[in-house]
């Protein structure tokens, strides 16, 4: 008897604490974007997108900017997804499930995701800039990003392989398929989602990056004219313009916007796919 | 090499094995090779400095050219202070909203509150750190200057945290949330001691995974704090103190450190290594046995 | 039933002796013994969980799929060692054809169904199209989708998904089928189809067929062979003519067994 009233005091409190937590996190979130979004979207247009930045980047775009991000991200990505690919499908179709090869591969991954991004522009430098002579370069900070984000890609890309029900394997092997043909033509359309769903997340959290790359990729806003030059990022660029360039808070603001933004399509788009697809996995598996 | 599964593949099969073998190895080398040029590059400081002075010297003075002084202890205290202010401010709003998500409101509510969480983790720390700059710093200074201090430092790290203890929190009530809400509405019990005594003392392993894991996190991290803390070198007196972190220490010196100086940044890099790689391995087994139980 | 030719003593395609197969640490079949006539249909009876399907992925090597499985004994096929480490897959499995109890297309069309296997072992690209009609011909499906081999071979019906899988596993010309209870996920109208289409292979092909299904042994099969859990493992404790098995079981477990059937 006497427990009912209390219980019932605990339910509501926690309803309460639940919600001013959950109203406290969207509100903060919500300043961010807004107050991100309206003093950075007036600053934005064509021109501001395509011209070269000048006055140490109060004034001009961020043309340049861009284009190294692309550029980075690009080497990235070439990095990260034939080696991210390989090394799921190793794990997910060839390997001995708990061989001593693949708990080290896997607990290797999941420490190389903690590594923090500092530590990994330490590593590019070391590695990438000064004992491949890549100097500080487009190519080096790729290759950066590509090691980081490599465990995010393994694991979207393995999961996707884990979701093909076996019978598919069986099915090709009783054919006497080879392992090559069944991957390309069965598995991997079959994984395709966990594929790009990875590629994705991979790709936001590489351009989200800043620490790994002040060393490796620098801060050169010309345009780059190999990947052997150097080019900032538009993180870079939001980073120096915050610390090194008084009043340099408007294109800040501005180039903060466009990043935010594409940002947050990008995974918004990711989740969105991912849901879909889990969505038609189950609805196949209930037929 | 296993001979009876590789002699029964075809050639190109045999190919294709290898080629993936050597990705995966060269995936699974690329930790180590970090550990191993860290640790190369940080060596002398090592051999020639020795830990001891780290904590001994009591200035941090890497480029004198007479008696240089590596005294980490005030960049201890701050990349200590500042994680675990915003583990301690993160994890009771993460827990609650995970628990709001898990047993409170309708699907579609938290289906929505979920998907936020995610895009708040895919906001870069960059941004964060800048908003931090414009926004959060200007409102402490107002109050208690000069405002870049610790205290902006945990508000902003607090909030990048967040996500990843909630979601980690939500997954370990997820397990068994509708079997505990079911049989326990059987007994007559209500939800607030549903959520209570049952399912956060299950999920307590899972969510504490999470909050090693939110702590790995903010000990890495480095743009958001070196933006709004201010960087003094200093052991903070109180929260709104500029500090200075290890992390933000590296990125402040790193370019224009040589010899003994730039060795001495790597060790603490490898410091960082360490100590995420233990506070991610101590989330893992933690998260693990928990599941198993 | 007389008039089915009593299998001659040596023209056994398969023979298996001492077969024992574990997953990891749990035992799932012991010692089998058993012999499978040329151009004859072998039923494979017994309750579930006694090995039948495994004894089936035995025969094509299948079992190398799952990682900790170990298999021991002798399995020959046509005086090939099966089990022996140097038995060419690829060949073995073009001759040793497998049909499973859910039908198993893939997600492709119809067309590329049938065309992905026989591209795999190199046949003509001018032959594949005259296999592909023929084959399916065979399964009676050619008239139901010679209109559509372009679209997804998921859009068919299950039977005629069983039967494309069928098509797909004769296009490759086996020696042997082994079919896995390939009626048992279909409405009894498809089941009967697909049931009618094996028998008639008895001509061209040996099949090996696992049913639970002891009417369907009867009136579909020339030899039985019932598992039965012993000790922790399935194993064979009778074998022979369907007629022997079901009217003259010797062992006490058959003739329990197959009394489900008379009654």
């Amino acid at each position: 008897m006497s427990t009912q009233p209390r219980s019932a005091t605990l339910d509501r409190l926690t309803a309460m604490a639940g919600w001013l937590a959950a109203a406290a996190i969207v509100a903060a979130f919500g300043w961010l974007v807004f107050d991100i979004v309206r003093h950075g979207a007036s600053e934005v247009s064509w021109t501001f997108l395509t011209a070269e930045p000048a006055d140490a980047g109060r004034a001009g775009g961020i043309g340049t900017v861009l284009v190294s991000t692309l550029l980075i991200l690009g080497v990235c990505l070439a990095i990260a997804v034939p080696l991210g690919l390989g090394t799921a499908v190793w794990l997910s179709e060839f390997a001995r499930p708990c061989s001593w090869r693949v708990t080290a591969i896997r607990w290797s991954l999941d420490l190389l995701a903690s590594v923090p991004s500092i530590v990994f522009g330490l590593f590019g430098m070391v590695v990438f800039c000064q004992m491949l002579r890549l100097g500080f370069s487009i190519a080096a900070g790729g290759l950066t990003l590509g090691c980081m984000i490599l465990p995010l890609v393994v694991q979207t890309t393995y999961a996707g392989l884990q979701s093909v029900p076996n019978e598919l394997r069986a099915g090709a092997a009783a054919l006497a398929i080879s392992r090559a043909s069944t991957l390309r033509h069965l598995l991997l359309p079959a994984a395709l989602h966990g594929v790009v769903v990875g590629v994705m997340l991979g790709l936001g959290r590489a351009a989200a990056e800043t620490a790994a790359l002040i060393f490796t990729s620098g801060y050169v806003t010309r345009m780059p004219e190999s990947l052997l030059d150097s080019g900032r990022t538009a993180s870079v660029h939001i980073y120096d313009l915050a610390m090194n360039v008084p009043r340099g808070e408007a294109r800040a603001y501005a180039t903060a916007a466009v990043l935010l933004l594409t940002l947050l399509l990008i995974n918004v788009a990711a989740t969105v796919l991912a849901d879909r697809w889990l969505q038609r996995q189950t609805a196949r598996s209930f037929r | 090499m296993k001979p009876s599964r590789s002699n029964s593949w075809s050639d190109p099969d045999r190919r294709l094995e290898l080629a993936l073998r050597a990705a995966a190895s060269v995936s699974g080398c690329v930790v180590l090779l970090i550990v191993l040029f860290v640790l190369w590059q940080a060596l002398p400081a090592l051999r020639d400095i020795g830990l001891p002075r780290f904590v001994a010297d009591a200035d941090w003075r890497p480029t004198s050219d007479t008696q240089p002084q590596f005294g980490m202890l005030p960049m201890l205290a701050g990349s200590g202070l500042v994680t675990l202010g915003a583990v301690l401010l993160a994890t009771p709003l993460a827990v609650f909203s995970a628990v709001l998500v898990e047993f409170y409101v309708p699907r579609s509510v938290a289906w929505l509150l979920r998907r936020l969480l995610e895009l708040l983790n895919g906001v870069p720390s960059v941004v964060f750190g800048f908003w931090g700059l414009v926004v959060v710093v200007p409102l402490i200074n107002a109050w208690q200057p000069p405002g870049q201090s610790l205290l902006a430092g945990v508000l902003v790290l607090s909030l990048m945290l967040i996500p990843t203890i909630a979601l980690s929190a939500a997954v370990a009530l997820r397990d068994d949330a509708g079997d505990l809400a079911r049989s326990a509405a059987a007994l007559g019990l209500d939800r607030g001691a549903v959520v209570w005594s049952l399912a956060v003392p299950r999920a307590s392993r899972g969510i504490g995974g999470g909050v090693l894991l939110g702590a790995a996190r903010a000990v890495g991290e480095t743009m958001a704090v070196v933006i709004v803390c201010g960087n003094i070198v200093q052991v903070p007196a109180s929260l709104f103190d500029p500090v200075r972190t290890i992390t933000a220490n590296i990125a402040m010196e790193m370019s224009y450190a040589t010899a003994g100086h730039r060795s001495v940044l790597f060790a603490t890099g490898l410091l960082l290594i360490l100590v995420t790689g233990f506070l991610v391995a101590a989330s893992r087994l933690l998260s693990r046995r928990g599941a198993r139980a | 039933m007389t008039n089915r030719e009593q299998p001659a003593a040596t023209d056994n395609v398969l023979t298996i002796d001492g077969l024992n197969v574990s997953y990891g640490k749990v035992p799932a079949l012991r010692d089998v013994r058993l012999t499978v006539p040329r151009h004859q249909i072998t039923a494979v009876v017994g309750p579930s969980g006694c090995g039948k399907s495994t004894f089936l992925s035995v025969l094509n090597r299948l079992t190398d799929l799952v990682p900790d499985c170990r298999v021991s004994g002798r399995v020959e096929f046509d005086g090939i060692d099966v089990l022996s480490r140097g038995c060419d897959l690829f060949a073995l499995r073009r001759r040793v054809g497998m049909v499973f109890q859910k039908p198993n297309p893939f997600a492709l069309s119809i067309r590329r169904n049938m065309e992905l296997p026989l591209r795999e072992h190199r046949v003509p690209a001018t032959e594949i199209d005259g296999i592909i009609e023929c084959s399916l011909r065979d399964v009676g499906l050619w008239d139901e989708v010679k209109d559509r081999l372009d679209k997804s071979a998921l859009k068919l019906s299950g039977g005629q998904q069983q039967r494309l899988c069928l098509a797909r596993a004769l296009s490759l010309d086996p020696e042997v089928l082994l079919c896995d209870e390939p009626c048992s996920a279909l409405d009894p109208l498809s089941g009967e189809i697909v049931e009618d289409l094996i028998s008639r292979l008895r001509e061209r092909i040996t099949v090996v067929i696992v049913t639970h299904n002891l009417a369907q042994a009867r009136r579909l099969t020339d030899n039985v062979a019932v598992f039965w859990q012993q000790n922790g493992a399935g194993t064979v404790v009778e074998a022979g003519s369907v007629d022997d098995v079901f009217e003259n079981p010797q062992s006490e477990i058959a003739s329990a067994y197959v009394a489900g059937s008379r009654g």
